[in-house]
């Protein structure tokens, strides 16, 4: 029993070393794309919108990669522009089309939602969409963005990760919005005095599972830091021209939280069947 | 003098065979050549050992396959099958004792062998194994490739298992000291046995054990012991943990340690018909993949990564020998008993440390075609196991194994009965049932299949028609829904002793479930015939054989291996 002892007092001590671990660097992540939000305020019936709505279309085919497009149809001019076509509007759109006042007509545009010198969130100025797409898109990347989207076919639910990861130390606090939009969605709309009857309605926003002015994601974010949330959304029932899930899609962005600064730092966009 | 001129050629050996300065294949063949050049000089050198004849003993191993590529039965896609063709092992085990010296050395030859991994091929050909070990009063001294185990290996042992390609020999120094009548205290340093070469890390540990009984008049004894092993991870094994690490997200990250210092406490007692072993590891922190393990990604998550975790395992049997019953109850609970020289290896490769498997090793076709193997991660495992002599021609047995992981999912539950009935000498029937529920998904790593169950019926008749001549027939129904779906497997071997034993068996997949190579489920025969011949010590077979994919376990220790099909020669031989 006394070897035993001894034995047992070796092996403690022999535990009790202590060794100098070898260096690991920082997490590596490949960083993501620079993403720059439009967010149109439109309608069927707005005679002026499917000019500003090409002029969209046009930027992101000169940025694929870097453009995403959100359609909101809220409650000027966009009851349906001919009876039986489906209804756009809905209470989130309404709300962020009233939350992105002031404003004076459609079309209008929230770039990123930075404000002008005016302290306007939209600018209503066609031409202008370009340059402040550009303007943002100079600015380094703050954030890399990603985004799981998982649609099962049989109950339709929408299992949605978005991970964030900060590349700079971002102070202040912020909301993360999430928007779920449907595309090529054929109904009438006004274009000047005509009635395009066949108009190919894109990236319309069909709902928004966080409030609309976004739910609190985090405040402090640090460099290097991963941050999550998950959300799940059931898809409707096939409703004629609606929730199609091969044309449906998910956006999300994080943006500052305050009533006045809500500048959009990154956006993510994918179709839940790709 | 004598003793002087001894002492000095065992240095000088021992000086040759741990030269730092060789390279690992160069010092294999300086290795190689100075032992069996020591071994001769042994032998003929009567000035060193005059009066004492040494003992020469050893022995002969060898697979020879044919393989006949069969897309029906999967036997496909492995270089064998493809161009090779041909593919065996051999090896030659030399000995030699004199005076308290003990010298082997071994040869091994792999020549396109699909045992080191069954899906692809192997060649070598060298030195497998050398050893000297020499006794002195109370001291054993060894060096070269040794096999010990500390307690029952939960946290070492380095063995053979040339089925699986398993010899994780310590390469290094063994010593041995009786520290009075009971007790001996051994110690060991080492690196790990790979093939002909040797895995980077080190390890070393020490064993102390004893004997304590209490006199004739308390039938009590004891048999305590107690292990250290202590395993460093080699430089270049850890910048491969740390390459991975560094892909890691910080809720996965940790501090990689290079030291792990695994301890084991264990004990036998005896008390009349009743044995009683009973023993405790515990492993400080150590870097292991636990492949059920997820690992977080930036989106969604993995199976499987790297962690850092200490780890134990409790391994209590029970047994009681009384008259005609026998009893044995076993238990064991492992929690991250991972132990390997590397972490980076996988499955049976780098290991340790041997983990007691409790579920009955079956040797029947059917009964044994899912065989689990012990888990390291997260294991408790009971088993019962019964046997009762009714008389003089009649013995019965039952056993039951239930394996769970620590969080109550089902991983293996088998209930095995057996009757076995003689009439004089004439002949013998063994019959019984097999229950048996696998978790194919852990231990095979198959995903999302379903839990195998099977119910297995089978019966073994053995009919001597005279002394010489015996016929023994196997019948064994598997009937279960999943995997391959149900089988009926048929033997007949007719043995005229002491020389030959004639073979046919067929193993038939008479409700298929799985589809072949060519996308067809169909129902497949799988024919074995063959015949052995025995001659003094040297056996000698030859098979034809046609076998489906299963898991081929050894002790515990189980891979899955493809089918396959061709044939095979094997030759042993002792002398």
């Amino acid at each position: 029993m006394k070897n035993f002892l001894i034995l047992a007092s070796v092996l403690l001590l022999i535990n009790s070393c202590e060794e100098i671990p070898p260096q690991i660097n920082e997490v590596v992540i490949a960083p993501t794309n620079k993403i720059v939000v439009i967010e149109e305020l439109t309608g069927p019936k707005c005679p002026n919108c499917p000019k500003a709505t090409k002029t969209v279309e046009n930027i992101i085919e000169k940025y694929p990669d870097n453009v995403i497009a959100v359609n909101i149809h809220g409650n000027l001019l966009a009851e349906p522009a001919k009876t039986g076509d489906p209804d756009f509007r809905n209470e989130d759109a309404k709300n962020l089309e009233l939350w992105f006042k002031p404003w004076f007509g459609k079309p209008a545009a929230s770039i990123n939602r930075i404000q002008d010198n005016d302290l306007f969130f939209v600018r209503e100025s066609i031409d202008l969409y370009q340059s402040e797409v550009e303007k943002e898109l100079e600015k380094p990347l703050e954030m890399n963005l990603f985004m799981g989207v998982d649609y099962n076919e049989n109950t339709r639910k929408i299992d949605i990760e978005i991970s964030a990861n900060p590349v700079v130390d971002l102070a202040g606090e912020f909301n993360i919005t999430v928007y779920i939009l449907e595309s090529h969605i054929i109904a009438a709309q006004y274009n000047g005095t005509d009635i395009i009857t066949d108009y190919e309605h894109n990236h319309v926003l069909r709902k928004c599972l966080t409030t609309f002015t976004g739910d609190f994601f985090a405040k402090d974010m640090s460099k290097g830091q991963i941050l999550r949330q998950k959300f799940s959304y059931v898809l409707p029932e096939v409703d004629g021209k609606l929730n199609h899930p091969e044309h449906t899609s998910v956006v999300a962005f994080i943006h500052k939280s305050g009533f006045n600064t809500r500048d959009i730092i990154q956006g993510v966009s994918k179709y839940i069947m790709k | 003098m004598l003793r002087f001129v001894k002492i000095f050629y065992l240095y000088a050996t021992l000086m040759i065979l741990s030269s730092k300065h060789m390279t690992n294949q160069i010092s294999k063949y300086f290795i190689g050549k100075s032992l069996l050049l020591f071994m001769f000089s042994v032998l003929f050198n009567h000035s060193i050992f005059s009066q004492e004849k040494g003992v020469f003993s050893g022995g002969f191993e060898t697979n020879a396959n044919i393989f006949l590529r069969d897309s029906s039965i999967n036997a496909i896609n492995t270089p064998q099958y493809d161009h090779q063709i041909f593919g065996g092992e051999a090896w030659l085990n030399l000995n030699y004792a004199i005076q308290g010296f003990n010298f082997g050395i071994r040869f091994d030859m792999f020549n396109n062998s699909n045992l080191q991994n069954p899906t692809s091929s192997y060649s070598g050909v060298g030195i497998g194994r050398w050893i000297v070990k020499k006794s002195f009063d109370k001291l054993e001294l060894q060096a070269g490739y040794i096999y010990d185990q500390i307690g029952s290996g939960l946290i070492f042992r380095s063995f053979e298992t040339r089925p699986l390609f398993i010899d994780n020999a310590v390469y290094g120094a063994r010593a041995q000291y009786e520290l009075g009548k009971e007790w001996k205290i051994m110690g060991f340093a080492g690196v790990q046995k790979n093939a002909f070469g040797t895995y980077s890390g080190n390890i070393k540990g020490m064993r102390l054990e004893g004997f304590l009984s209490f006199g004739e008049e308390n039938p009590i004894s004891l048999a305590p012991g107690i292990g250290f092993v202590n395993r460093t991870i080699s430089d270049e094994n850890m910048d491969k943990v740390v390459s991975a690490l560094r892909t890691y997200l910080p809720e996965d990250r940790f501090v990689p340690v290079f030291n792990t210092y695994a301890t084991t406490i264990y004990n036998t007692l005896s008390y009349k018909g009743i044995t009683w072993y009973a023993e405790v590891a515990l492993k400080s922190d150590d870097i292991f993949f636990n492949p059920f393990a997820l690992k977080s990604e930036v989106i969604g998550s993995t199976i499987g990564k790297f962690v850092l975790s200490p780890g134990s395992v409790i391994y209590n049997s029970v047994s009681l020998a009384a008259g005609n019953l026998g009893l044995t109850a076993e238990m064991k609970r492992t929690e991250n008993f991972s132990f390997r020289i590397d972490p980076d290896l996988r499955l049976i490769r780098g290991l340790v440390n041997y983990l007691v498997p409790l579920n009955r090793q079956n040797t029947y076709r059917l009964t044994a075609r899912y065989s689990p193997a012990a888990q390291d991660i997260s294991e408790m495992a009971y088993s019962l196991d019964a046997r009762y002599k009714i008389s003089k021609s009649l013995s019965v047995l039952g056993n039951f194994s239930y394996v769970t992981t620590l969080d109550n999912q089902l991983l293996y539950r088998e209930l095995f009965t057996e009757f076995i009935y003689k009439y004089k000498r004439k002949y013998q029937i063994t019959a019984g049932v097999q229950f048996l529920n696998y978790n194919q998904e852990v231990f095979e790593q198959k995903p999302k299949v379903p839990i195998v169950k099977t119910v297995v019926p089978y019966f073994d008749i053995l009919y001597k028609f005279s002394p010489k001549k015996a016929l023994r027939t196997e019948f064994q129904l598997m009937m279960t829904e999943e995997d391959f779906g149900s089988w009926v497997f048929g033997l007949m071997e007719f043995s005229i002793a002491p020389r030959w034993i004639f073979e046919v068996s067929g193993m038939y997949n008479f409700d298929p479930k799985k589809p072949d190579a060519r996308g067809r489920i169909e129902k497949t025969l799988y024919p074995t015939f063959g015949a052995v011949f025995n001659q003094g010590s040297n056996r000698f077979s030859l098979r034809y054989v046609k076998q489906v994919e299963g898991v081929v376990c050894s002790g515990g220790i189980c891979r899955l291996e493809p089918a396959f099909s061709g044939v095979r020669f094997s030759m042993n031989t002792i002398f």
